[in-house]
């Protein structure tokens, strides 16, 4: 019986380390989550000899998510995604504004992304990404619509402010990406100019 | 976890949750290459009118977009399709009939079987107010227009029946000049003075004492050839004329909008009165009429009429009408 008991206890011991080592290895690592509002334009450098559709620009407002993974306190990889929920098509090639107010835009882009962020402890930190998406445009014309899938590469850069140890406040992020890949043929651009704001949600130990 | 699925049995969160985090926005019918605009059909036709004296908008609608076949009599054209539009009235501002009706109408089109239009009718109630047909040569290819049938026969109380026939002479590819001759009065030939102004496809012409010279420069700054074409009429022997422009907007190869702006501010102001457009078919068939841009033109001198010389002008507003072609699968 004695036996028994001193049994137990190494087993209690064992099972004791062997669930704080369990717990070290599947612990969760740092992560954030963040929620914003961002504001997209992609510009079409319309020619009068050779388009076919005379679209000046495609833009949008999106409600903008992303997901990371922290490693340390500088770098992030994470998962991002975006879709909008409002969006218009502007012509002015002739001189004359001539879409019907009925023509929506529509945009939704997702895919991965890198952030590096300046240190912790300061208030305010300034943070570069660089990201990978897949890209969705669609001039909804009422009767039909024109829609374009492209992949893109892209940077940004953006200030952000610490409102507490969970919470900072994106101030403002700027980013430019590349559609790559052949060009649409009712919208003659390659570029897409992107501007962010909003909360960073931190569910980790912070300095 | 039951609360959960709970949330996600009901379809209204489950609507949201997948409209929110859908993967794509793409659907089957959207057109994301350049071909498969051939597959658009004009489901609308918006007349806006801008002017001093008012705005308005209406709306007209397709009615039916039939596949029929038949051989004329007479021409042997084969008619494959019929279109039937609804338009409402369009008011007494810058875009009238010339027929004067201001009721509703409605627009029936035919079509050949290449394609180009056949009769363009314009009904108000049983009466067809506005006729317009259009002739073209055997030429082996694309076949060319070489008559225009127009009769306005308004309905009671209007001004009487108008028939013209004009014939159409080419020189080359160009034409040269076309021989108008109504039904009651002496024919006149629309003189055609230069065929290609400047390099562009937009002739300097002559008609009745009036000169219809092209002008880019009444167009806005940067406007290219294919996107506005700009002309001032002149009255010979007078001082006065005349500035407006044509401006198009093309999706592709299919019409998307032509703008008639009457210049009275900027690019090359007027110093006559408040010019009226009248409507015509040409600038809804623009593209599907063998040089149908240039016949636009030319029709000017049907669907422009000068307004009267004022001493004293107070222009406020370039005064436009556009007509907007909606298209739909």
């Amino acid at each position: 019986m004695a036996f028994r008991s001193k049994y137990r206890f190494w087993l209690l011991c064992m099972g004791l380390l062997l669930s704080s080592v369990v717990q070290a290895q599947f612990r969760l690592p740092p992560f954030d989550v963040e929620l914003k509002v961002s504001e997209t334009v992609i510009p079409s450098n319309n020619n009068y000899q050779t388009a076919v559709v005379n679209t000046d620009l495609l833009e949008t407002t999106n409600i903008y998510g992303a997901a990371h993974l922290q490693f340390g306190q500088h770098l992030a990889v994470g998962w991002l995604y975006a879709k909008s929920f409002r969006g218009q098509v502007k012509y002015s090639s002739n001189g004359f504004q001539t879409a019907p107010n009925s023509e929506m835009a529509s945009l939704l882009m997702f895919g991965p992304d890198l952030r590096y962020t300046t240190g912790r402890a300061k208030k305010t930190r300034l943070s570069v990404s660089v990201n990978y998406t897949q890209v969705e445009f669609v001039d909804d014309k009422g009767g039909y619509r024109l829609a374009h899938k492209a992949n893109a590469i892209g940077a940004s850069f953006g200030l952000i402010k610490r409102l507490s140890n969970t919470i900072d406040f994106n101030i403002i992020e700027l980013g430019v990406k590349a559609i790559l890949g052949e060009k649409t043929f009712w919208l003659n651009t390659d570029i897409m100019l992107e501007a962010k704001t909003g909360l960073t949600f931190n569910f980790s130990k912070r300095k | 976890m039951n609360s959960l699925k709970t949330i996600f049995q009901k379809p209204l969160w489950l609507f949201v949750f997948v409209l929110t985090f859908s993967c794509t926005i793409i659907q089957d019918s959207d057109i994301t290459i350049e071909a498969q605009l051939s597959k658009l059909k004009i489901k609308g036709i918006e007349i806006k009118q801008e002017t001093s004296k008012g705005n308005n908008s209406t709306v007209g609608t397709l009615l039916y977009d039939s596949t029929i076949y038949f051989v004329a009599v007479g021409t042997g054209a084969k008619i494959t399709r019929k279109i039937r539009f609804s338009l409402p009235p369009l008011g007494n501002l810058k875009m009238k009939f010339k027929s004067g009706t201001t009721s509703k109408t409605e627009l029936f089109v035919s079509y050949m079987d290449d394609g180009q239009p056949y009769n363009v009718r314009i009904f108000q109630g049983d009466s067809a107010v506005e006729s317009y047909l259009f002739r073209y040569d055997t030429y082996i290819g694309v076949r060319k227009v070489n008559k225009i049938l127009t009769t306005l026969d308004p309905v009671d109380g209007l001004p009487a029946t108008y028939t013209t026939v004009d014939n159409f002479t080419y020189t080359g590819s160009n034409i040269s000049s076309i021989l108008r001759t109504p039904k009651t009065g002496s024919p006149a030939t629309i003189s055609i003075i230069s065929p290609n102004v400047g390099a562009y496809f937009a002739p300097n012409f002559t008609y009745l004492g009036i000169n219809y010279q092209y002008n880019q420069g009444n167009c806005p700054y940067g406007a290219g050839f294919d996107s506005c074409i700009g002309y001032q009429a002149m009255v010979n022997g007078t001082s006065g004329s005349s500035s407006y422009i044509i401006s198009v907007v093309q999706n592709s190869n299919s019409l998307s909008q032509i703008l008639l702006a009457d210049n009275k501010i900027t690019g090359g102001s007027s110093s006559w009165d408040y010019d009226t457009y009248f409507f015509n078919p040409l600038m809804l068939l623009r593209n599907q009429v063998g040089q149908g841009n240039y016949l636009l033109v030319i029709y000017m001198i049907d669907w422009w009429q000068r307004g009267a010389a004022i001493s004293n002008p107070n222009f406020t507003r370039n005064e436009t009408v556009s007509i907007n072609l909606n298209y739909g699968l």
